[in-house]
């Protein structure tokens, strides 16, 4: 059943993102838009690839564990480009460079150990982690300095998402009701946090273009992170999050390029 | 038994005794594909290593491992020539699809290595593969030239470019791997790219123009 439900949502993946592509290219060399539109087609493109790859493999190999994730060098391709895009807003003096890397890397790092823990390619999840690492360090500075969101929130946020890690960590062993308890608990509060974004960007869209951009795109990070936090049931929840994530990645861009041309 | 070293230095010599004619472009063209081929042969040199080294089988390697590397040491030599001496993008477009049709030209040889087929099959084989090769490096290199329009050379944005022509290789190698229409899509696909891309590259050119 959760075979059938996660290819169906991919499915529904390339669906969605096959007119996304279309409109991001649309974009291209219009007006004042710039490099922008450039990085992110190809960041959908890429992500639109990794759908593929994984139903083609799915459909021509089921049942059978992939040796190495060929799909996850294009999730890399897809952050990579989508950081090329958020560089183009972030100015080298800025400043808060060096609490954001640390931030970034010990948030991402956390994560990088339970993914070990849970599946064992450590390899892997730490080469394809780093990329992860990179988009939070940018995420975490242009919404600072944007404003996207009040510092309170943003520091609730912070400790909240911080606090689940720890707890996830601290009971990887556990089996029973502490684990039924510590594992309803983060998921209540993964999936809050996630609906939090959504409201907050729908502000964005609302408002600024810019602000738009790095919400809806904390929220796509946000959203892939949580897919890889949770099993079963939960994971497609989230994967239906990151799919709803990413037409409003596009309507921030719309709205930023409109803004620009405006200018 | 004939070895790969051996085919590449029976097709490089004469190219090389060539060099000594020619001039700009087409100097620079026959130079990059025998890069091209000497990139596809190290290449090799690493799936073995990797074959062994992982102890994945020979096809999980071409299917799995295989995109990774090739389109990574394709890269590499467009990527040297691009700091080091800063061509513009005409230079950096022909050197890319030099590289590029090396590299299939000498892969499709090693391939009749291994068995020689039927000409249909040879023929559909040879167009996809080079073809792919072609069209991978072309899209790089029209990327990077973007990216250096803007002034936009950054690690993500190479890397980004990077990582899908791995995916679009790693793609085309699972398809191809499983006989019937899953290969036929496969062959298909660079092919269709092909198609798409002088119509980009023109885009591109006009773009860079105004």
């Amino acid at each position: 059943m959760g075979i059938i439900m996660e290819n169906i949502l991919n499915f529904i993946q390339v669906v969605v993102l096959l007119p996304l592509i279309l409109g991001f290219a649309g974009m291209m060399g219009k007006g004042k838009a710039g490099m922008l539109p450039v990085f992110f087609t190809f960041s959908m493109l890429s992500y639109f690839l990794s759908s593929v790859y994984y139903l083609v493999y799915g459909f021509l190999r089921p049942g059978e564990r992939m040796p190495f994730a060929v799909n996850e060098i294009a999730e890399c391709a897809m952050l990579l480009l989508l950081c090329a895009g958020l560089e183009t807003f972030l100015t080298r003096d800025m400043i808060g460079r060096l609490t954001a890397m640390l931030f970034a890397v010990f948030f991402v790092g956390i994560n990088i150990i339970l993914w070990i823990l849970w599946s064992g390619e450590w390899v892997q999840d730490i080469v394809f982690g780093l990329p992860y690492i990179y988009m939070l360090y940018l995420l975490i500075r242009g919404n600072i300095h944007y404003k996207t969101i009040g510092m309170v929130e943003g520091h609730i946020a912070m400790y909240a998402s911080l606090m689940v890690l720890l707890l996830q960590m601290f009971t990887i062993k556990a089996t029973g009701t502490l684990r039924l308890v510590v594992d309803r608990g983060s998921y209540l509060v993964v999936y809050g946090l996630a609906l939090w974004l959504f409201w907050s960007c729908k502000k964005a869209l609302q408002e600024s273009g810019v602000k738009a951009i790095f919400l809806t795109a904390t929220l796509f990070w946000w959203t892939i992170m949580v897919m890889y936090m949770s099993s079963g049931i939960y994971y497609d929840i989230a994967e239906a999050m990151n799919i709803l994530a990413m037409p409003l990645l596009y309507f921030a861009m719309k709205k930023e390029v409109g803004e620009r041309d405006l200018c | 038994m004939i070895y790969a070293e051996n085919i590449l230095l029976c097709i490089a010599m004469p190219l090389v005794a060539t060099l000594l004619f020619l001039q700009s472009s087409a100097k620079r063209f026959v130079f990059s594909f025998l890069i091209g081929m000497m990139v596809c042969l190290l290449s090799a040199y690493i799936g073995g290593f990797l074959e062994v080294a992982s102890g994945m089988s020979k096809e999980d390697v071409a299917i799995f491992l295989s995109p990774v590397t090739e389109e990574a040491m394709k890269f590499l030599p467009i990527l040297l020539y691009l700091f080091l001496f800063e061509p513009d993008e005409e230079c950096l477009l022909l050197t890319s699809a030099g590289i590029g049709a090396g590299f299939a030209t000498f892969e499709n040889c090693c391939y009749l290595l291994m068995g020689a087929k039927s000409l249909p099959y040879m023929l559909v084989r040879g167009a996809a593969v080079g073809i792919m090769h072609l069209v991978s490096m072309v899209a790089l290199t029209l990327g990077l030239n973007l990216l250096r329009y803007y002034k936009m050379v950054r690690f993500s944005g190479i890397l980004g470019a990077l990582s899908l022509a791995m995916t679009f290789h790693g793609l085309y190698n699972l398809l191809v791997s499983v006989d019937g229409i899953p290969s036929y899509i496969g062959y298909a696909m660079p092919v269709l790219c092909a198609l798409l891309l002088p119509r980009q590259f023109k885009r591109f050119k006009e773009f860079t123009r105004e």
